[in-house]
């Protein structure tokens, strides 16, 4: 099991009042599962997934993470499970406007203290493997939006981390890059990575080998793995 | 995170935004222009002061009659001798008289003052001889009628005819003109050298001044140098002893012992006070400097709160990003300060090319700027650092 949520509950301090997001989650995710959380705006969908990708620690409630209980962690070991267990991807990419293509994939290694040459290699890797060997010096404003989407997939794969966390990856691409990039996730997941991917769009949430769907804070069903 | 990927970082960061990284420089650029230039007028003003006074020579001490006191002993050509022959560290000696004489040639006549000396005072105050010569030690045995005029005097008297081997009555008595000198800067004890009558101290003695006393020759000062190993202090104490030995003081001296280096040492307390007023002042600058990088740099964090975010999001610690803004105040400070030096030691350059006052720049001030103006960057950068290390990454990534 990579992930396990047990009675996961997130509250915050909103005009005085306290406001319960997540009302308890139970959710376990098998390493190399595609899961797509969906969930109408308001359902706590972005708050489970800060949870997930350890940006956020629960009220209350377990959270084991590859082994780990990171529910109870501190900033700092925080910041270092982000850099070793999630390859963050973002709706807007969110590249490094001043660095080319290949220092932004060879970010995350930097803070896992990785040396020079290594990153600079490992990173190379990671471009080719989007298919973006012929893009290495290019900084982010001469790529596409759906280049600029893969150099940010290759550096969510930079530390071999334990599960890709994507948040509206297609949210800000037209429907045929759209489409690249989750074929793109297809491949991933056949080489056994674990993807959890957050999104409204149906289509997005089809791709996924299993949906989590999401209504005021608490699962609705879990779907088991579908069958196609 | 290695330590020259931060700086690269940084570097790349400030090089991105040029005009604004320099706009931010640009009060530590000023402030520490500054210091350096503020310092190196002030150590040029010493030094100024220390060239002046060297020619008075700070080796030499001036004994002389208190002439406050009443019923003491004059001084005299035995005193003189016995201060040269008693004392270990004299080198030289010179005895001195002065008077008021009233010279005339042909039909012009003026105001001077008589200055009875020997060679020895003109080698050891190095009187500049800008006309014909000075009297000789044969001369001053010979008790001749020669006489070496101030300048003053001598343009007045003259004007544009060579006063070399002119005639002239002084006190009445007929004296042959041989040389012309200037101001040494002896000011407190030769006052009126620039229309001064240096005669031989015989010839003085002979001609113009009634000068014996019960106990012989009276004279006016007596200058002794301190051989070069010997320290000034040391000569004075050793001076004032004798004296008091020989004219048996028992409560109050009736004589004075002075020497240049006490007043030299006056003002060099001045013009170090001075140095360090003007440093000071130029401090306020450096502060107003590194208050202009914090605020930059706190406007740098907001822009950059987004980058901050996902930063944090692919692991980057709150050390990590803290370290990184502090690194680019830091070398903002540096640089500017590096700049900041330059333009001050240009400008020193330029203000001792145009006036006599000529600055002087030191290492050590070199090396207090830079550190100074890295200290400054340390300072004022971590203010701004750590709100962007605590900045939320949520938050942070949320923002538009």
């Amino acid at each position: 099991m990579v992930i396990s949520l047990e009675q996961i509950r997130k509250s915050y301090r909103l005009a005085g009042a306290d406001v319960e997001v997540l009302k308890g989650i139970d959710l376990e995710i098998k390493r190399g599962e595609y899961a797509a959380i969906m969930g109408p705006s308001g359902s706590g969908k972005s708050t489970l997934m800060n949870i997930i990708g350890c940006l956020d620690r629960p009220t209350s409630g377990a959270y084991v993470l590859n082994g780990q209980n990171v529910a109870s962690m501190e900033k700092k070991a925080l910041a270092q499970v982000r850099n070793r267990e999630i390859g963050f991807i973002f709706q807007q990419f969110n590249l490094l406007a001043r660095s080319d293509a290949l220092e932004n994939v060879a970010l995350p290694a930097l803070y896992a203290g990785m040396n020079a040459k290594d990153r600079k290699i490992r990173a190379t890797e990671m471009l080719e493997r989007v298919g973006l060997a012929d893009r290495l010096h290019n900084l982010p404003s001469q790529l596409s939006g759906g280049q600029q989407q893969r150099v940010a997939i290759a550096r969510a794969l930079m530390n071999r981390p334990s599960i890709l966390l994507a948040d509206e990856p297609t949210g800000a691409l037209d429907t045929k890059t759209g489409q690249e990039v989750l074929n793109l996730f297809e491949e991933l997941h056949r080489e056994g990575l674990t993807l959890i991917v957050i999104t409204h769009d149906t289509e997005v949430g089809d791709r996924a080998k299993r949906l989590i769907k999401l209504r005021d804070g608490l699962l609705e069903q879990a779907i088991p793995e579908k069958v196609r | 995170m290695d330590a020259l990927e931060n700086l690269r970082v940084a570097a790349v960061t400030l090089w991105a935004n040029r005009l604004r990284t320099f706009l931010t420089m640009l009060g530590l650029i000023i402030g520490i222009g500054s210091v350096i230039l503020m310092i190196a007028l002030g150590i040029g003003a010493q030094n100024y002061v220390k060239e002046q006074f060297r020619s008075l020579g700070t080796n030499i001490v001036v004994i002389g009659e208190d002439e406050g006191r009443r019923g003491g002993r004059p001084l005299t050509m035995a005193d003189a001798e016995a201060l040269r022959t008693q004392i270990p560290t004299v080198q030289n000696m010179a005895p001195f008289i002065a008077n008021d004489g009233r010279v005339v040639w042909k039909s012009k006549n003026a105001d001077g003052r008589i200055y009875g000396i020997t060679p020895a005072l003109v080698k050891m105050l190095g009187f500049p001889v800008l006309k014909g010569r000075f009297f000789t030690e044969d001369e001053v045995t010979n008790r001749a009628r020669v006489v070496v005029v101030g300048q003053e005097l001598s343009n007045e008297l003259f004007g544009a005819d060579d006063p070399i081997g002119q005639q002239i009555l002084i006190n009445g008595q007929n004296m042959t003109v041989i040389g012309v000198t200037k101001q040494v800067a002896f000011k407190g004890y030769l006052g009126f050298v620039e229309r001064g009558l240096m005669m031989p101290l015989s010839t003085v003695q002979e001609r113009f001044i009634a000068s014996n006393s019960p106990f012989g020759m009276r004279l006016g000062l007596v200058f002794l140098e301190a051989k070069p190993d010997a320290s000034v202090d040391e000569l004075t104490f050793q001076a004032t002893n004798l004296m008091r030995q020989r004219h048996q003081v028992i409560a109050q001296d009736d004589f004075f012992v002075g020497n240049a280096q006490q007043t030299l040492d006056i003002f060099n307390t001045i013009t170090a006070g001075l140095t360090v007023v003007l440093a000071l002042t130029a401090t306020i600058s450096l502060v107003v400097g590194g208050i202009n990088i914090m605020n930059i740099m706190l406007v740098s964090v907001t822009e950059r709160t987004r980058e901050i975010g996902l930063r944090k999001a692919l692991g980057a610690s709150e050390e990590v990003i803290l370290l990184q803004f502090i690194i680019e105040a830091v070398l903002i400070s540096i640089v500017g300060g590096l700049i900041g030096t330059a333009m001050g030691i240009v400008l020193a350059q330029a203000i001792g090319a145009i006036s006599p006052l000529k600055p002087e720049v030191t290492s050590w001030s070199i090396v207090l700027a830079a550190g100074v103006s890295g200290a400054v960057g340390l300072f004022f950068g971590v203010f701004p650092a750590r709100q962007a290390a605590r900045l939320d990454p949520i938050i942070a990534l949320r923002t538009e």
